[in-house]
């Protein structure tokens, strides 16, 4: 399996346009071969904070190769960070040709986001925005009005109830005691 | 919202509605037993008069509670009987009511509810227009007059239907004589006498002498007929 891996993230490597640069940057690429290595593992155990900071490291030493960013998009996605993830959706189609396969899985994932935000509540919904930093939201059986609205309610709901079901008051007849000889009227 | 605080909203609801005050519970000051009749009608709106026959264990009683000066007034309404002495256990209540104006029956109805010592208890009846009884017969209760179907009552043309007991083996309609109440207890033996109901079927306020397993010879007991087990039953 951790071959595949590597073999997959050699691949989206070399589908990013190589420099001919010098020595010295082919063992910077290294570096970020083993970042990405690391990354890619972690995705997999899902550890995602430790792949992000994997793939950002590998994104910062070899910011021109495209598969760095495919597995940042992913991983944003796993942390619900649908903002930064279109972003790195981007900057991975912007690097692969049109056919690149991935770029399928890419398009997919950048309609979900899409829709991810589009339906969330005003607000950033993951990291980048800062949004998971502010306290929650406070439930609105919390708020101090809530209760106040609801027996309101309640008893305006229950007034118009009691007075168009209520009897009317029933008449109140002298009581009736009954003994050994019989009964008559009169109270106890 | 704390449970406490939840607590006196409910109160203040049940305040503001006027929940379980009691003020219109009519034994609400009464401290032993005691039956609220409540009695309303869809027919019937207005009455001057209520009449009510109650039988109580084996005792029986009719009477009638009405306004100050006989005044209409309107239903539903509602009365307290009280029983004295107190009863020692359980017994039951039948009530029968018939609603009165200017001296005409207006509607009928009956309920019964069992009470006991110092206990309260509640019924509802419905007046509803009087049976086409024939005044003196003996019926069972929902047969041509209103009443409890385990019942045997004396039809009574101006008023309430009289309860004559409580048929403790049910009441036997009877298409072309009057109502009984089933023989209960076994085979009456001839030449004893017996309460109508015990051993032989008939009224259970006469008493009967026992003919090839029927009663004749009937004797009205005024005030009522004792059973009594092991003996001849007599008229107390």
């Amino acid at each position: 399996m951790r071959a595949l891996v590597v073999a997959i993230v050699a691949l989206g490597l070399c589908a990013a346009p190589v420099d001919a640069g010098p020595v010295d940057d082919r063992t910077v690429e290294d570096r970020a071969l083993a970042h990405l290595d690391r990354g890619v593992a972690a995705f997999r155990r899902g550890d995602y904070t430790l792949a992000h900071r994997e793939l950002e490291a590998a994104n910062r030493l070899a910011p021109d190769r495209a598969n760095p960013y495919r597995w940042l998009a992913l991983t944003e996605v796993q942390l619900g960070d649908c903002t930064r993830a279109l972003v790195n959706i981007e900057g991975f189609l912007a690097r692969v040709p049109a056919d690149e396969p991935r770029a399928a899985e890419m398009i997919r994932l950048r309609v979900l986001c899409q829709r991810t935000l589009a339906a969330a509540p005003a607000g950033p919904a993951g990291p980048s925005g800062g949004g998971h930093d502010r306290p929650a939201a406070t439930p609105i059986t919390r708020r101090w009005w809530f209760w106040t609205a609801v027996i309101g309610a309640a008893a305006t709901v229950g007034g118009v109830v009691v007075v168009v079901t209520r009897e009317p008051d029933a008449t109140a007849l002298p009581p009736i005691a009954c003994g050994p000889t019989g009964c008559r009227p009169g109270g106890p | 919202m704390t449970r406490a605080t939840g607590a006196a909203a409910l109160a203040a609801l049940a305040a503001l509605f006027g929940c379980g005050d009691g003020h219109d519970d009519p034994c609400a000051a009464v401290a032993g037993a005691c039956l609220a009749v409540r009695v309303g009608s869809t027919t019937v709106t207005a009455i001057d008069h209520l009449e009510l026959d109650v039988l109580y264990g084996d005792r029986h009683g009719t009477t009638t509670t009405q306004l100050d000066g006989g005044r209409v007034f309107a239903l539903p309404a509602t009365t307290a009987i009280t029983l004295e002495p107190e009863p020692a256990g359980p017994i039951a209540v039948g009530v029968v009511a018939a609603g009165k104006r200017s001296g005409v029956v207006l509607g009928t109805g009956a309920a019964s509810a069992t009470l006991g010592p110092d206990q309260h208890a509640t019924i509802e009846l419905q007046l509803a227009p009087p049976g086409d009884c024939v005044a003196g017969g003996l019926y069972c209760g929902g047969d041509k007059l209103a009443g409890d179907p385990d019942t045997l009552y004396r039809c009574n043309g101006g008023g309430v239907p009289h309860a004559r007991g409580v048929c403790t083996a049910g009441c036997i309609v009877r298409p072309t004589a009057d109502d009984a109440c089933r023989g209960d207890g076994g085979v009456c033996v001839d030449g004893g006498h017996y309460c109508g109901g015990d051993k032989l079927d008939g009224d259970p306020q006469t008493l009967y002498t026992c003919q090839g397993g029927v009663g004749v010879s009937p004797r009205l007991c005024p005030d009522g007929c004792v059973v009594r087990p092991g003996d001849d039953d007599i008229c107390r």
